[in-house]
């Protein structure tokens, strides 16, 4: 174990969290995202994406964030992230976020956390970060 | 955030540039952050960005889309090393040309 409790093939603590349609439209007013898939449906039926709104991208990210940033101890321990949208996520969807320890260099002073999010088993956003462990 | 509100287009100004727009079904493919730094409220950062690469490609399901990789570089003033480096990957549908 290391001072930041992190040890190699350690699982994560896992985030659950519920996709809340109202947060979609406060990023959308923060990021002056005018893409309609996040609020009109017939845009997406139209496009063939669903019934329901689509969670903007950031959003879902920031659910990884999350749990990489608990896992670490604060944001300030994140030196870099890396994420791949796999799959939309809906509204009322949830998604179970994981994630795992998969490399510790003590005297570097970095842990690698793999992370996952995926809704009904199916994952819809992988990520990597690369995180300071404590002094 | 602070990338793309500094950088001087919005996510719709980003939308134009690429020649679509908002009803195209335009998505995130990936994203990227080195962090140098933390980026702290009530600090003043310049913001540069570029567009690294844009590649024509094709799916079955998709269709034609380019996928457009670009850059935003956020210093804290005077400062040359940047406080954090977000690398984005857009995917635009090109039904157009499917």
């Amino acid at each position: 174990m290391t001072k930041g409790g992190l040890i190699v093939g350690a699982s994560l603590p896992q985030r659950v969290v519920e996709v809340d349609v109202s947060r979609m439209k406060a990023m959308a007013l923060l990021l002056r995202d005018p893409n309609p898939i996040h609020w009109d449906v017939d845009v997406n039926r139209r496009l063939g994406l669903g019934d329901l709104p689509i969670n903007q991208g950031p959003i879902t990210m920031s659910y990884l964030i999350e749990l990489a940033v608990q896992s670490a101890g604060g944001r300030e321990r994140i030196k870099h992230m890396k994420f791949r949208f796999l799959g939309n996520v809906f509204a009322g969807q949830t998604v179970v976020c994981t994630g795992s320890v998969t490399a510790l260099d003590e005297a570097a002073g970095y842990a690698e956390l793999e992370l996952v999010g995926s809704v009904d088993g199916e994952a819809v956003i992988t990520g990597v970060a690369t995180v300071e462990l404590p002094d | 955030m602070v990338g793309l509100h500094g950088g001087g287009l919005s996510i719709g100004g980003i939308m134009e540039m690429f020649e679509t727009d908002a009803d195209a079904g335009v998505m995130f493919g990936e994203i990227e952050f080195d962090f140098g730094g933390v980026v702290r409220a009530d600090e003043t950062y310049d913001v540069a960005g570029e567009v690294l690469s844009v590649d024509r490609k094709y799916g079955r399901k998709a269709g034609s889309f380019d996928r457009v990789k670009f850059v935003h570089r956020l210093h804290a003033s005077g400062d040359p090393d940047p406080t954090v480096t977000v690398t984005h990957t857009w995917i635009i549908p090109r039904q157009e040309a499917a």
